[in-house]
């Protein structure tokens, strides 16, 4: 029993390995700037919506306020470099700094609150630093924003093209994803899953819920920041414009649509509805829109999502094979 | 010392008093019962002694120490366990996973750890796991190990939570109705399990309305009715108590 689940954690690893490579590999093939730019979009997301998975897929605690801590991690990252003279990766630190500290002062009132409350603290207070983004003109630039965020550079290599910032989020993304996983299948990840599965039977087998509930949601908020950091690195500006409800709502429905309590569901719903978003970028104005119809039509017909379709049609296959009579010999010590 | 005391605790719900100025000790290595007929208070006296409601007044101690108040985390890493009247699986886990999370307790990595992967989170995994499963060898469902947990019909699922509760390694383990959704041949296993339970030095409390399960297994027995204790002692005395047989009028507890 043991070695089999060995083997599965193995499995596990080559599919991370098969996907950094592949997330290597595509810039190659697409050797132009406007891909480029939407490549670290994707990536950027997928950061963002691990985070988001790990909140609401595995703890259940809805938030409908991520845009904010983009947002703050954007500015952090755009106010350390251009008002402060910070370098970069100082930036980075502030955003992460910034960020886990707002997202530790929201959770300790919001995470009382349970189900459709918590969702309408979250957006209130993404509402709030929003009207902040903008009214807070010394320090943001208000309906301006920021320019001149400096791109990170280490030794005298600058990250400065599309090309040479996409080395630098793939490898946070692929730092993301292994911690992500090794969370989600570790005694933390068990405990959150539990939070959500009964908070009452998660406290009485001596899991602090409050604890864990804030200690994911902070983060989920840090991941969001390091994604607006690295995202104000590839854009050279800031402006609240990019943080907005909409935003928000992108993420859960992206998060949602690939799959809840899978960290490969988030993988997949960020990638599939970046690209989606781009190709529809000339409907753009009506974004909540469309992105609204998707999350219900994928809560009323794929509560599972993407990955959770795929992961119950493999399932099935295996069982319609298995139960022809001449394969049915090879199902030794597989189990 | 006994094991676990309960003075005076009352719960009040609005205008109900739930439990009202009941106290009990219950000894090191006994099997004891609570019963008493429907609404009679004995699921409010589990949540107020386990931390999942805070009683309205009196006072709990365990191993001597007082406990009243604490928050059911608390209660669980001091040692005390329990299962559901209304199941609380964790129904997006597997059977194995609902158990591994009583080993909560048990092990220390934090999200630090976790998320780096270090080899110490992945020995403490090694041992829940292989803890887990032979606690769901103790209760039968082994084979259900890898078995969606939200699949299970409700006689197994108060196994894993017997299961899952043991995973705490408690000192006192509370059983709330057990026996519910269990036919006679399960019951009986069931009365093997709580009795090996306790011979590997766990304390049982167990609420249960098969008296027949009862009577053969406890020790003692403590009567409540409409809140109040209105008996206590060895099951043979409890059969013929006045009082007892008033409460449960129209309900056979005489055949076991
Ligand atoms: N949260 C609550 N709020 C208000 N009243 C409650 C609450 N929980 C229980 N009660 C009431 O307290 C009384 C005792 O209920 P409790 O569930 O403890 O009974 P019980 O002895 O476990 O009964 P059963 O054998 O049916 O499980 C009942 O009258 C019930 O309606
Ligand atoms: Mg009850």
């Amino acid at each position: 029993m043991t070695s089999g689940r060995r083997g599965r954690l193995n499995k596990q690893w080559l599919w991370v390995g098969l996907y950094a490579l592949t997330m290597a590999i595509i810039p190659n093939v697409l050797a132009n700037n406007y891909y480029m730019k939407m490549l670290i979009v994707l990536a950027i997301n997928t950061i963002i919506v691990i985070g988001l998975n790990l909140l609401m897929g595995y703890a259940g605690q809805v938030s409908l306020g991520h845009a904010a801590f983009y947002g703050i991690g954007a500015y952090s990252s755009a106010i350390m470099t251009t008002k402060y003279g910070m370098s970069a990766w100082l930036g980075i630190v502030a955003a992460i700094l910034v960020g886990g500290l707002v997202a530790y002062l929201i959770a300790i009132p919001a995470l009382r609150l349970k189900g459709h409350y918590l969702a309408m603290a979250t957006l209130g207070f993404a509402e709030i630093v929003h009207i902040l983004f903008i009214e807070l003109r010394e320090i943001t630039g208000g309906t301006d924003g920021l320019y001149g965020v400096p791109a990170p550079s280490i030794a005298g290599f600058a990250f400065d093209t599309p090309q040479r910032l996409y080395v630098l989020v793939w490898m946070v993304l692929v730092i993301c994803l292994v911690m992500a996983l090794n969370i989600a299948k570790s005694r933390v990840g068990r405990a959150l899953r539990a939070v959500h599965g009964s908070e009452i039977a998660a406290a009485s087998m001596g899991v602090d819920t409050a604890k864990y509930k804030i200690q994911v949601f902070v983060l989920s908020g840090i991941l969001a920041c390091v994604g607006g950091s690295l995202y104000a690195s590839m854009a050279g500006y800031v402006s609240s414009e990019s943080f907005t409800l909409t935003v928000s709502i992108t993420l859960v429905t992206m998060a949602v649509c690939g799959g809840m309590g899978n960290v490969w569901g988030a993988v997949i719903g960020a990638s599939t509805l970046t690209i989606m978003q781009e190709y529809l970028k000339s409907y753009n104005d009506y974004n909540l829109v469309i992105f609204g119809a998707i999350l219900i039509l994928a809560m009323v017909f794929m509560p599972q999502g993407i990955y959770g379709a795929f992961s119950d049609l493999a399932k099935k296959l295996k069982h319609r094979l298995q139960a022809i009579p001449e394969t049915a010999g090879e199902q030794h010590a597989a189990s | 010392m006994p094991l676990l005391e309960v003075e005076n605790l009352r719960k009040q719900f609005g205008g109900l008093m739930a439990v009202d100025d009941v106290s009990f000790r219950v000894h090191r290595d006994q099997i004891k019962a609570l019963i008493g007929p429907n609404g009679a208070g004995k699921t409010t006296l589990f949540n107020a002694l386990t931390g999942v409601d805070k009683p309205t007044s009196g006072k709990v101690l365990f191993d001597g120490a007082d406990i009243t108040g604490k928050r059911a985390h608390e209660v669980a890493e001091i040692g005390i366990a329990r299962t559901f009247q209304n199941t609380q699986i964790f129904a997006n886990m597997n059977v194995l996973e609902n158990v591994m999370v009583g080993r909560h307790c048990q092990t220390k990595s934090g999200i630090f750890s976790c998320m780096l992967g270090l080899p110490s989170v992945r020995r403490e995994d090694l041992e829940s796991e292989e803890r887990a499963y032979s606690l769901l060898t103790l209760v039968g469902l082994e084979k259900k190990a890898k078995s969606s947990s939200d699949d299970l019909p409700v006689g197994e699922r108060h196994l894993l939570e017997i299961a899952r509760a043991l995973a705490t390694e408690p000192k006192l383990i509370l059983l709330d109705e057990p026996a519910a959704g269990l036919n006679n041949e399960e019951t009986s296993r069931l009365s093997d399990t709580i009795y090996r339970i306790r011979g590997n030095g766990v304390t049982v409390l167990l609420v249960e309305h098969d008296m027949g399960l009862v009577m053969e297994i406890s020790d003692e027995v403590v009567v409540l009715n409409f809140g109040k204790k209105i008996a206590e002692g060895p099951p043979l005395l409890i059969q013929q108590d006045e009082q007892v047989i008033q409460a449960y009028l129209g309900q056979e507890i005489e055949h076991a």
